[in-house]
């Protein structure tokens, strides 16, 4: 089965300068400085089809294409290696692993959409793998990767890392964006998009880490070839964290046909001695997959029934108390709630006060009709998808009957 | 270290506003008034600017807090490996409840910090433990606090 991602991996040690240049890093980098234009770069990265791994699935060619033909100076990159979506760390393993392929995914970025100052964006509690990428970075400005005349060209680039300060909201880009001007991380209103309106009001490019870390293989390989594995409209493969009751709970690269079932036999399949209640795809943002579902695909195709998010699989059995899953979604998101809308910052505050008192065996008529109505307001009003993603897990809850045991 | 010394660190420019903080939080153990008063001079923003910053991340304290903080991840993954049978033993034996704080430590949740395959996962004053059990994680605290506790 084809890898990518984790191709080069050494278990238990991470990849430097020396290892990737072994394992023929930075080789794309140079085919481009050689024979590719910036628009030729953007180009290949259309034909594969590449779709963010941030949680969206936005094209990343089309992102690129939009930023490059941006006239104002000077334009950023950022890679958001933000990561906190719970059950997640697929971007931290990547930076800890092979930090190079993240960073040559950002300099070829940078070179295909006419950017010179770059930022890689880490969530601050991830000490090794900022580590890891400090040492690449050094290893690069040392090695004529990063700086002035990349490699002997007239590409400069400078790239900077940043470290967050704990909020899961600072993933989101705007949010992300004002957390590296200095600002409260708040969400700022869409449109004008980052690729118009970014970093300092320029046009940026948000991307994220696992997105970035597909780009060297698709120079080298063409995108033809990548647009060709997997599923046709949500090609290449992905990371999947699969946890819970499974036998061999782990980081798993697969290609992106894989229905839920498959993903969990990947993990060695359910415990024995549990049964399987449901699945939840892409954190606690992400659908439930009960047993009925279990041959659906996730993916970032528009059709798909279940979204595949940022990969995560947490596979919940029968023996847990599902009152203590519903508090854990909201607790994270009552916490992560930024607090800059009403609807949010008071609508999960109510929802957590509702469902803690439905785990103390409280819940009255008047909790059940506010229920409803926080659900909607949750999943209708709120000025960013955080407010959302508080409902999505709750919602399928309800879909599936399964809330009505509860009370 | 003084906190203009922090400081100085730093170019006086926007985005070095949160690392600023966060040197300071790491300086001092927390942000104060005054240090905000200073940091807010040395970047040319209000105060209200840099105490809105520091006040909205997590890991910035803008009280001076208990002498151990316990923080216990309580997000999905955790909590399928019975993260709630921790924060309730930590309760009882200390005698604290969740959310409060006292000047000897702070009990609270904290959310995913991306080590879910070795959950449980705790956080004494910001050093990660994985694989706690209800006894381990006791065991730990009473060592942050001095045995006899
Ligand atoms: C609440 C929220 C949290 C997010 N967190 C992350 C994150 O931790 N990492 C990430 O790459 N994208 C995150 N995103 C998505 C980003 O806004 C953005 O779409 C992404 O970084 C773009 O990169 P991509 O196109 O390569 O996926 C989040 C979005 C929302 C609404
Ligand atoms: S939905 Fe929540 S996170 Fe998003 S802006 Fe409103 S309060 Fe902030
Ligand atoms: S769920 Fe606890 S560390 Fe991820």
């Amino acid at each position: 089965m084809v890898k990518i991602l984790t191709e080069n991996w050494i278990f238990g040690k991470s990849l430097n300068l020396q290892d990737y240049l072994k394992v023929g890093g930075y080789k794309a980098l140079k085919k481009v400085f050689k024979k590719m234009k910036p628009i030729e770069v953007v180009a290949e990265m259309k034909k594969s089809n590449l779709q963010g791994r941030g949680g969206a699935g936005f094209p990343i060619g089309l992102k690129w294409e939009a930023v490059a033909s941006q006239k104002a100076r000077p334009k950023y990159f950022i890679c958001n290696l933000d990561e906190s979506e719970p059950g997640n760390f697929k971007d931290r393993s990547l930076a800890e692993n092979n930090p190079h392929q993240i960073l040559e995914g950002i300099i070829i970025g940078a070179y295909a959409v006419g950017v010179s100052k770059a930022f890689l964006y880490i969530n601050g509690i991830f000490k090794e793998a900022g580590q890891k990428i400090e040492q690449a970075l050094e290893d690069c400005y040392q090695n004529d990767l990063l700086g002035k005349g990349i490699l002997g060209s007239k590409f400069n680039l400078d790239l900077e890392i940043f470290y967050g300060a704990g909020a899961y909201i600072c993933g989101e880009e705007s949010a992300l964006i004002n957390s590296l001007e200095g600002k409260r991380g708040e969400p700022q209103i869409k449109p004008p998009y980052p690729s118009e309106c970014g970093l300092f009001g320029k046009p940026t490019i948000v991307n994220n880490a696992e997105t970035l870390s597909s780009v060297a293989w698709i120079i080298e390989n063409g995108g033809k070839k990548f647009a060709e594995i997997g599923k046709l409209d949500s090609p290449g493969t992905k990371l999947f964290s699969i946890d819970g009751a499974v036998n061999n709970s782990g980081l798993y690269e697969l290609p992106m046909d894989k229905t839920v079932e498959q993903l969990i036999e990947t993990a060695g399949g359910v415990k024995a001695g549990f049964e399987l209640r449901f699945a939840q795809i892409g954190g606690s943002s992400g659908r439930i997959v009960p047993k009925s579902l279990l041959t659906e695909i996730p993916s970032y195709s528009r059709e798909a029934e279940i979204p595949v998010g940022s990969g995560s699989v947490l596979v919940v059995s029968a023996h847990e108390d599902l009152k203590k899953i519903l508090l854990s979604w909201i607790n994270f998101f009552q916490r992560e709630s930024c607090g800059k809308c009403v609807p949010c910052r008071e609508g999960t505050f109510r929802l957590k006060g509702i469902l803690e008192r439905l785990d103390n065996g409280d819940f009255n008529q008047e909790d059940r009709q506010d229920l409803y109505k926080l659900i909607w307001t949750l999943d209708n009003t709120t000025f960013c998808p955080l407010g959302k993603f508080s409902v999505v897990g709750l919602k399928d809850v309800i879909r599936y009957k399964m809330l009505k045991e509860l009370v | 270290m003084t906190i203009q010394k922090v400081l100085l660190r730093y170019e006086p420019e926007k985005k070095n506003i949160l690392p600023a903080i966060k040197a300071v939080n790491e300086d001092s153990g927390w942000v104060s008034e005054e240090a905000v008063g200073k940091i807010a001079r040395y970047f040319g923003v209000s105060e209200a600017h840099v105490f809105g910053v520091a006040s909205f991340y997590d890991e910035i304290n803008t009280k001076n807090l208990a002498q151990l903080i316990i923080e216990v991840c309580d997000s999905a993954n955790c909590q399928t490996k019975n993260a709630d049978k921790i924060i309730k033993s930590v309760e009882s034996f200390f005698r604290i409840k969740e959310g409060d704080s006292n000047r000897k430590f702070s009990l609270k949740r904290m959310s995913c910090v991306g080590r879910c395959l070795e959950g449980p996962v705790i956080r004494l004053n910001g050093t990660i433990y994985t694989k706690t059990t209800s006894d381990k994680a006791i065991k730990l605290i009473q060592e942050y606090l001095g045995l006899d506790y």
